[in-house]
């Protein structure tokens, strides 16, 4: 029980700190909303006027306290580059996100965890030599480069795909796959070097001596224990997707959170910024929970303290 | 068996009237939102050439760059130069109300109000907007010669008295009314049967979708996602020109590329060492190296897509020269001169041509620094807070002008290179008080001495690209932004 009340608290301490320290850094930035919307049609009196209507003038403190007391209440506040609600914004984009991160480092789990252990098992082979090389060239390439390629074959020459857009759950298939190439070579050498490490453990040693069958040394103790680190870089890379798949979300025009993160930043949309950082921050927050809980389930050494 | 038949014929007849009927809709690709469906309240040019679908004012711009009336079939003008009276035709808005003296009355008045309008400043010349029956009389300060150009500015659209929430449901009088917006995606338009023009609209539906990626544009037009990309980037050019199934159009955008000087640095002072600076600058080299060879070269703060107001003399005063940049240079005592030009992200066009314009200044002896500095922190340092040596960006295009060349008179607050000159100030000054024919005379003075004194180097007017798939037809080019989507047919 207190370890749910510490983690919630800490939960809520980060998000606090995290909005404070996004609040400075866009007053700090050189150059605000009214700048960027007035552009090299801008003059000071303009510019001052434009400043008194988007409530720039206003103290930083003060603002920061009103946002403050408007997050709590649920408002968000208004997008100065949209001109409509911050919440309607992130919550139209937000479904693409997830759906994108989940599909990206599912489809790449699906691959690496059978290569991975093929490959631990049956090192110095050809197959295995030949994976090796495949994974470091899938950890060689960027995204977005995959992206411009699959686009080019897929959708330009085959015609199987929209190149360029939010249709249906087809239009993911393709940015999907390119998020988890990457991502699948990465995965393949965690899987297979901890499985690896598991069999030389001494208590598999045992297992085996004792006449337990290859496969349930192999599925139910070593991927259990590998399970483990796999779990955690999962981890790292789905809250690193949740953050906003920019690149990607460019390259294959996708309206989700890394679109909208770039345009409010470039744009200085103060309220949109500020909102979506504080709702990306709290998804990060969120999953890697789930993983310290999972973890715990995995591995009974680790305490809930 | 009847009642079998009367169906059948039914369903004949249905299927027919919808094949009769087979809406045509055209996809056009654009890089961003609009900021704002409100004219009180929209800036980016990303806006008004959307914008000019759905909205109208009293006159609008043609291709050519003149001005004929929109909703007012005519005007007239007072010998004092300070009375227009504008006579509105029988139009409607896209809610079915008629278009009325007192609706014009109340967007002008709306424009014009700096607690309403976010381009108040530039109506400042108006005294009065009055309902004459009809009519509408503006009534001027004084003399402004360039107002019917700038009444054909969004922020000068009409819509109905008293509209709100124009933001989200734009009523105007053009030739499509809006259907939806979806930020990141899309803004769907729609055919607007009461429209006064007598063009027959051929696409019923228009759709600008957003893309941002230039190569999924190219991606796009390609599987005929997209019909339409109305400004491609040069350096995707070899991706679409050998494509049979595309168009290229190639025209003037009546952009101004200025490598900026600040006038008020102590060496940029002397008006040697800009001219100097001037003569160094091989804008051929340029349009081939950062523009892919699409572009016209400039001499003067003005395109010559504006054929009427250009002074093609400019092109003879600071021609590329390198010896006598570096004769000037030494003459003035600067021959160790060293400079930082300050490029802004993420232009790429601007930043080769600072790239290839540094190479140029290291010819006649100058050192420069490049420095590539974010957009906004540009507009904030640079560009308002004129804290710069050198600077390249790139000026819209204005119907007007006074609108193009006053930004250069010294008390202007958009004026970021510190240009002053007093002959210049009163040239632009005495071009907005005299009658229209007289004008032309005046800009053309303005343009030598402003490249002559070196208000800054002017580079290049990047053409603009369009790509069409090739049964798209009618394509009219503006030199304002605009997407004429009412001229485009199949």
């Amino acid at each position: 029980m207190s370890f749910v009340v510490h983690k919630l608290l800490s939960f809520v301490l980060t998000l606090f700190v995290i909005s404070i320290v996004t609040f400075m850094a866009l007053n700090v930035l050189p150059g605000d909303p009214a700048v960027v919307i007035l552009g090299t049609e801008g003059n000071p009196m303009a510019l001052a006027q434009l400043r008194m209507e988007l409530g720039l003038n206003i103290n930083p403190i003060q603002r920061y306290v009103q946002w403050l007391s408007n997050l709590l209440r649920g408002d968000l506040g208004y997008s100065i580059r949209y001109n409509v609600p911050v919440t309607t914004l992130i919550s139209g984009a937000l479904p693409l996100t997830i759906q994108l991160a989940v599909f990206g480092v599912g489809l790449a789990l699906l691959v690496s965890i059978p290569v991975g252990i093929s490959q631990a098992i049956s090192q110095g082979s050809f197959a295995t030599n030949l994976g090796m090389v495949i994974s470091q060239l899938g950890m060689a390439m960027p995204a977005f480069w995959l992206g411009i390629v699959l686009i080019n074959i897929f959708a330009v020459k085959l015609g199987w795909f929209m190149p360029s857009g939010y249709a249906s759950v087809a239009s993911l298939v393709l940015p999907s796959i390119a998020l988890a190439i990457p991502r699948a070579a990465i995965f393949t050498r965690v899987v297979a070097t901890s499985i690896d490490e598991t069999l030389r453990q001494d208590y598999l040693r045992t297992a085996r001596s004792k006449g337990l069958p290859e496969r349930v040394v192999l599925y139910k103790h070593a991927l259990k224990n590998a399970a483990i680190s796999i779990l955690s870089v999962v981890g790292i890379h789905l809250t690193q997707l949740l953050a906003g798949t920019i690149v990607i979300e460019q390259v294959f025009g996708l309206p989700g959170f890394g679109q909208l993160i770039l345009a409010a930043v470039t744009q200085r949309d103060f309220p949109l910024v500020q909102g979506l950082v504080v709702i990306a921050a709290a998804f990060i927050l969120f999953v890697n929970l789930l993983i310290d809980l999972l973890l715990v389930v995995l591995d009974p050494r680790i305490r809930l303290e | 068996m009847k009642t079998k038949l009367l169906v059948l014929i039914l369903v004949l007849a249905l299927s027919l009237s919808m094949g009769v009927s087979a809406q045509e809709t055209i996809n056009i690709a654009v890089p961003t939102d609009p900021d704002s469906l409100d004219p009180a309240r929209a800036i980016a040019a990303a806006t008004a050439e959307i914008a000019f679908n759905v909205y109208e004012g009293l006159v609008k711009s043609t291709s050519g760059g003149s001005v004929v009336g929109a909703l007012a079939t005519h005007w007239e003008i007072d010998e004092t130069l300070t009375e227009y009276t504008f006579y509105l035709r029988d139009a409607y808005f896209h809610n079915g109300q008629k278009v009325t003296a007192e609706d014009v009355v109340y967007s002008l008045e709306r424009a014009r109000d700096p607690q309403t309008g976010v381009k108040a400043a530039d109506f400042q010349a108006i005294k009065d907007v009055l309902a004459v029956q009809d009519a509408v009389k503006i009534i001027l300060n004084e003399p402004y010669a360039p107002l019917v150009y700038e009444l054909t500015e969004l922020a000068a659209a009409i819509y109905p008295a008293n509209s709100n929430k124009l933001a989200s449901n734009p009523v105007g009088s053009g030739p499509y009314k809006f259907v939806e917006w979806k930020p990141n995606q899309y803004l769907k338009l729609t055919q607007f049967n009461q429209y006064w023009g007598d063009d027959t609209l051929y696409f019923e539906d228009v759709y600008f979708r957003i893309v941002p990626d230039f190569n999924s544009a190219v991606a796009s037009i390609k599987t005929g996602n997209i019909d339409l990309i109305p400004r491609l980037d040069a350096s995707y050019l070899h991706q679409v020109e050998n494509d049979p199934r595309l168009n290229v159009i190639s025209t003037p955008m009546n952009l101004v590329q200025i490598l900026g000087v600040n006038n008020n640095r102590p060496a940029l002072q002397d008006v040697r060492v800009r001219q100097a600076l001037a003569l160094a600058i091989d804008r051929d080299e340029i349009i081939m190296a950062a523009a892919w060879d699409q572009g016209q070269p400039l001499y003067t703060g003005m395109s010559p897509a504006m054929d009427y107001f250009y002074n093609a003399a400019t092109e003879t005063i600071l021609p590329y020269n390198p010896q006598r940049a570096q004769e000037l240079l030494a003459e003035a005592g600067y021959s160790d001169l060293r400079l930082v030009l300050e490029l802004p992200a993420p232009y790429q066009t601007h930043i080769h041509t600072g790239e290839v314009i540094a190479e140029q200044l290291r010819q006649i002896g100058v050192t420069v620094e490049l420095k590539i500095v974010e957009w906004g922190m540009w507009l904030d340092k640079i560009y308002n807070g004129r804290d710069y040596d050198l600077t390249i960006v790139g000026l819209t295009g204005k119907l007007d002008p006074h609108t193009i060349l006053s930004r250069y008179t010294s008390d202007s607050g958009k004026n970021f290179t510190n240009f002053a000159s007093e002959e210049y100030d009163q040239l632009i000054f005495l071009g907005k008080q005299v009658p229209e024919e007289e004008r032309m005379a005046i800009y053309k003075q303005a343009q030598a001495i402003m490249t002559e004194q070196v208000a800054g180097i002017f580079i290049m007017d990047p053409d603009q690209l369009v790509i069409t798939n090739n049964q798209i037809k009618g394509w009219r080019s503006y030199p304002v932004y605009v997407i004429d989507v009412a001229a485009l047919y199949k």
